[in-house]
């Protein structure tokens, strides 16, 4: 997950939990425990309230081998349902990992190509898409702000749409100064089915406002590349 | 003379039983039958001789059998009674026709054959008479020949009918039947070739007699016998057909290919045009004339497409040419012709629109530089080619529905997308000017037109209306000169001004119009308020020393914005608190805004040479009455008593200065300046002026472009709300409806007021589903769901 700006980080190194001792080898092949999974959690949690704060979801990552930014944390989260970003709830946790029958760090890292692999699915790629943006928005707010929206963007649809880069091109120009959820899903469903030269795009059609300017602003900035490539 | 009735009786007695051979009977009758077709008159005791000779045979003649047959006819004969119904069914009565029948026919075509050879070498004019002559001979004495058959018809001739028997028929259609497969069989080329040249010659300009050509048409027609049904009434026009009307028809598709494709060569369209109608009309006459009924529709045909329809192309290219020379009378012409042809008037159709767009678009580019700011020419040009091509739709493409169309298109792009809407960069310009001309119109001014006029003038303007696109702009800026108007007291007339009200109310419905009729409601309220208010002081003796009135406007339905900072003169405080005691007293609940910034009054000068009277505005008089302390002020001395915002005190301040009035060192009034705070402005008081009544409460130029500009802005602002309360009125009603559909309601439910674009649109659905008001259907990428 793209981390908080408010947040710290913590940099000295914590000594080494007790998390590995867990899981030995013996119980990496035995069945899922709900107890075992509730110790687990409480190994990260070093809140008052009872829930993983930011500190204990870095251990986590490192535990688990990847920087809090990589994508497989949104897939976790969106297993766990959770609100908040930053934060996990018991509730959630166990959710979470009731769903992947994991209740040790050697039986989620087992997991981790079949995570990464969900991925490619369009259901519940796009379901995870859409749970990023309700997560990563800040109480009370309705829209994403542009840098939020463009590094979460980047994470879930680089790679993924050949029109990525010049979509955030586009928009870091633009006069938006946020996403709202409407042009957030919409981003998407027109990463899926709008064609790389737009050919198939109707801009009296229902799409929001937001893409319809990208659509001119694409195709302006088509025709001055262009003349450019011809001037050279 | 044929005998419709015949004495049986008499006939009977003359003969007795003896039996009578055909034989015998048939040299006298075949005599007879000669002589009638000689033409040679006949009396009519020799008519009745062979009729009985006909009536004996059918009914004597025996074949053999028939005993009964020969006494039941002498019962009949005792008893005296005529039957009619004595046919009997007796096997022998049955071949008692046939020989007489073969007989009869072999006569007719012995006859005809004598005849053909006296006819089939004549050509032309002679074969004509011939024919004619012979045919009309044959067919008076076929007619008698078939009143002395009159039995054999009537008995054996139907029954072989009843049984089916083809071939047998009654003996006038046999003289018929004979003269066809005869002499008609032989002749008819001939025949019809004479005809046609007849016509031929007729069409280049010679008289020729058409009683020959009626009477081949007449033949032919009567020889069209409907074969299965002899007895069957009227003819089928089968022979005319073939052997006429296919070649008629022919033959006059190329006649007029040739004559008008060489015309056209040396001669304009326009004298085409004429020809063409002039032939038209001749072959119409020549139908009912000579030709029989059923070709007038095909002829018609025939013509149209080779007069008209082939040329459509150059009568194309020559409308143009008529509407750019405004040839009224040729044009109603090639519109009569053209219609005849279906889809021919399309094109026509689309030139019309295109060139009335074009003449408009030219006339206002013309006068584009002036009219930007003078309403009335850019009004009056519109109309003027309005009214034009309006005239020439009604007379010479009479009032057809298509052309109306194409005006009404053609105005409807003109009007709202032209210079000067392009040098304005908007095309709610129109509008704007179409309103700022009735202000003109209704305004009191020195040039005020008569009533009857005025009503004229207004109903022109509602022509213009009617095609402009944006509604509401009209509507905006007309409510805000008509607030103006009203509380100034500048309506030239209350009645116009309702008029006018009454017939937008028509155009564009009630809510369209519902404030306008409200401020006029609140003028006459406030006229009765004065009178109590005026009443109210006398009554409390109460002289307040200054004439005050005031209008009370309901705050809804009056353009106008909430006032500015301002302290009152102390000299009208006195009016202020009356009124406001007196009002609440009224109507204790309301509260009073007042509009400084439209009020106005009068200054009485003492100050100079004259003693002038001022008319000016509140603000310009707070600013005057501090010279009643002192003759120099600075600007910020007049800004702290006025309380007055510095922009608005600069406008107001230079307005005095222009007038001469005020002045100020080092500035010269006529110039726009922008003043300091510590510049003295001080009292003219050599100011002099030719007139007594001076009028200082002109608005600056300045001041009204940037308040049009205003009103444009806020437009844009307003229809955005506007759009967006249609989608939800439109949404909560439908509950579910796919993007498309939405976009075609909302402009439909507005097209009386504006066009929204779809960029807009759109944008308001993006406002919507971001307020929850909408959302989309998942799944269904271009359908919305309504929010409650």
């Amino acid at each position: 997950m793209p981390p908080r700006k408010k947040r710290t980080y913590a940099t000295e190194n914590e000594p080494e939990t007790s998390s590995k001792r867990l899981c030995s080898k013996k119980s990496a092949d035995s069945g899922f425990s709900v107890k075992r999974c509730t110790t687990w959690f409480n190994n990260y949690c070093a809140e008052n309230d009872g829930s993983i704060g930011p500190d204990g979801i870095e251990r986590f990552c490192k535990d688990l081998g990847v920087e809090p930014e990589n994508i497989i944390m949104l897939v976790l989260a969106y297993r766990m349902d959770a609100k908040d970003m930053g934060y996990f709830t018991l509730n959630e946790w166990i959710k979470g990992m009731t769903y992947l029958q994991c209740d040790c760090i050697e039986k989620l890292n087992n997991k981790f190509d079949l995570l990464n692999a969900s991925l490619s699915d369009p259901v519940t790629f796009k379901n995870v898409y859409r749970f990023a943006f309700d997560f990563s928005l800040e109480n009370g707010n309705r829209s994403l702000d542009k840098p939020t929206a463009i590094a979460l963007m980047t994470l879930l649809l680089d790679g993924r749409w050949s029109l990525f880069n010049e979509f955030v091109q586009f928009l870091e120009q633009s006069k938006f100064r946020g996403i709202n959820k409407d042009q957030w899903y919409n981003v998407y469903e027109f990463s899926r089915h709008i064609l790389p030269d737009l050919s198939n795009y109707d801009e009296d059609g229902a799409w929001p406002v937001l893409l319809d300017e990208f659509v001119e602003w694409y195709q302006q900035h088509l025709s001055k590349t262009s003349e450019v490539g011809v001037s050279i | 003379m044929l005998p419709s009735k015949v004495d049986w009786g008499a006939a009977a007695h003359g003969h007795g039983l003896k039996s009578i051979s055909l034989d015998q009977m048939w040299d006298d009758l075949r005599a007879g039958i000669e002589n009638v077709y000689q033409q040679r008159n006949m009396p009519k005791a020799r008519y009745i001789e062979l009729y009985t000779h006909v009536y004996n045979y059918c009914t004597n003649v025996t074949q053999g059998t028939s005993g009964s047959h020969v006494s039941l006819h002498s019962s009949a004969r005792t008893s005296g009674t005529r039957s009619k119904k004595n046919q009997t069914q007796s096997p022998g009565a049955q071949f008692v026709g046939l020989e007489l029948y073969k007989r009869l026919r072999e006569f007719l075509k012995s006859y005809l054959a004598d005849l053909l050879r006296d006819g089939k070498d004549l050509m032309g004019e002679d074969v004509l008479e011939f024919y004619t002559k012979q045919w009309e001979n044959y067919q008076f004495s076929s007619k008698v020949l078939n009143g002395v058959c009159d039995y054999l018809n009537r008995h054996w001739v139907k029954r072989e009918c009843d049984e089916g028997r083809k071939g047998i028929y009654e003996i006038y259609s046999l003289a018929l039947v004979t003269w066809r497969d005869n002499l008609f069989g032989d002749l008819n080329t001939q025949v019809t070739n004479a005809v046609l040249r007849l016509i031929e010659r007729e069409r280049k300009g010679e008289t020729i007699n058409t009683r020959l050509v009626s009477g081949v048409i007449n033949c032919y027609v009567e020889l069209g016998l409907n074969e299965e049904e002899p007895n069957a009434k009227g003819p089928t026009l089968g022979v005319y057909k073939k052997a006429f009307e296919n070649s008629f028809l022919e033959d006059t598709e190329s006649f007029y290919t040739r004559e008008s494709c060489e015309f056209l060569r040396q001669n304009p369209v326009t004298e085409y045009m004429k020809k063409a109608e002039t032939r038209l009309l001749e072959e119409q006459r020549r139908v009912r004339v000579y030709l029989h009924e059923s070709t007038q529709d095909q002829l018609a045909k025939v013509c149209e497409k080779v007069l008209i329809e082939r040329h459509l192309e150059i009568f194309h290219s020559e409308f143009q040419n008529l509407l750019d020379n405004d040839k009224n009378e040729d044009l109603g012409r090639m519109y009569q012709l053209v219609s005849h042809i279906v889809e021919g008037l399309g094109k026509l159709k689309t030139l019309l629109e295109s060139h009335i767009c074009s003449q408009g678009l030219t006339a206002i580019e013309k006068c584009g530089d002036t009219a930007v700011n003078d309403p009335k020419i850019y009004v009056q040009t519109i109309l003027d080619i309005h009214k034009k091509y309006n005239a020439l739709v009604m007379t010479a493409f009479c009032n057809d529905s298509g052309f109306v169309e194409s005006l009404d298109k053609a105005c409807r792009k003109f009007i709202n997308n032209n210079a000067v809407t392009k040098a304005a960069n908007m095309s709610s310009k129109s509008p704007e000017l179409l309103a700022r001309y009735c202000d003109l119109l209704l305004k009191k001014s020195s040039k005020n037109p008569e009533e009857a006029e005025l009503e004229d003038t207004l109903n022109q303007v509602m022509i213009v209306f009617k095609y402009i696109e944006d509604k509401d702009v009209f509507q905006k800026f007309y409510s805000k000169m008509l607030a103006k108007r009203l509380v100034q007291h500048m309506s030239t007339s209350d009645d116009a001004e309702a008029s006018m009200i009454s017939k937008l109310k028509q155009a564009c419905g009630f809510e369209y119009t519902s404030k306008l009729q409200r401020m006029f409601q609140d003028v006459g309220v406030s006229k009765d308020l004065n009178e109590h208010f005026k009443k109210h002081l006398n009554g409390t003796n109460d002289n307040l020393e200054i004439d005050f009135s005031i209008q009370v406007l309901s705050s809804g339905s009056w353009p106008f914005q909430q006032s500015t900072s301002f302290i009152l003169p102390i000299e009208l405080e006195r009016s202020f608190q009356r009124f406001t005691s007196f009002y609440s007293g009224q109507h204790s609940g309301r509260k009073l805004n007042w509009l400084y910034q439209m009020s106005k009054g009068e200054l009485a000068t003492n100050c100079f040479k004259n003693r002038y009277t001022l008319q000016a505005s509140t603000f310009q008089m707070a600013i005057l009455l501090q010279y009643n302390q002192g003759e120099n002020f600075t600007v910020q001395q007049l800004q702290e008593s006025t309380q007055l915002d510095m922009d608005i005190l600069q406008q107001v301040l230079q307005i005095l200065l222009k007038t001469k009035l005020l002045v100020s060192e080092g500035i010269d009034g006529d110039s726009v300046v922008i003043l300091h705070p510590n510049d003295v402005v001080s009292l003219y008081l050599q100011y002099k002026n030719k007139k007594l009544r001076v009028n200082i409460n002109v608005p600056m130029k300045a001041e009204v472009k940037q308040e049009q500009e205003e009103t444009h802005k806020n437009i844009e602002e307003d229809r955005k709300l506007v759009i967006q309360a249609a989608i939800v009125r439109i949404m909560k009603m439908r509950k579910t409806l796919k993007h498309q559909q939405l976009l075609v309601e909302v402009i439909n439910q507005l097209s009386q007021r504006f066009k929204p674009k779809v960029p807009v649109i759109k944008k308001c659905i993006d406002i919507l589903i971001e307020k929850e008001y909408l959302e989309r259907v998942e799944g269904q990428k271009d359908t919305y769901n309504y929010l409650a």
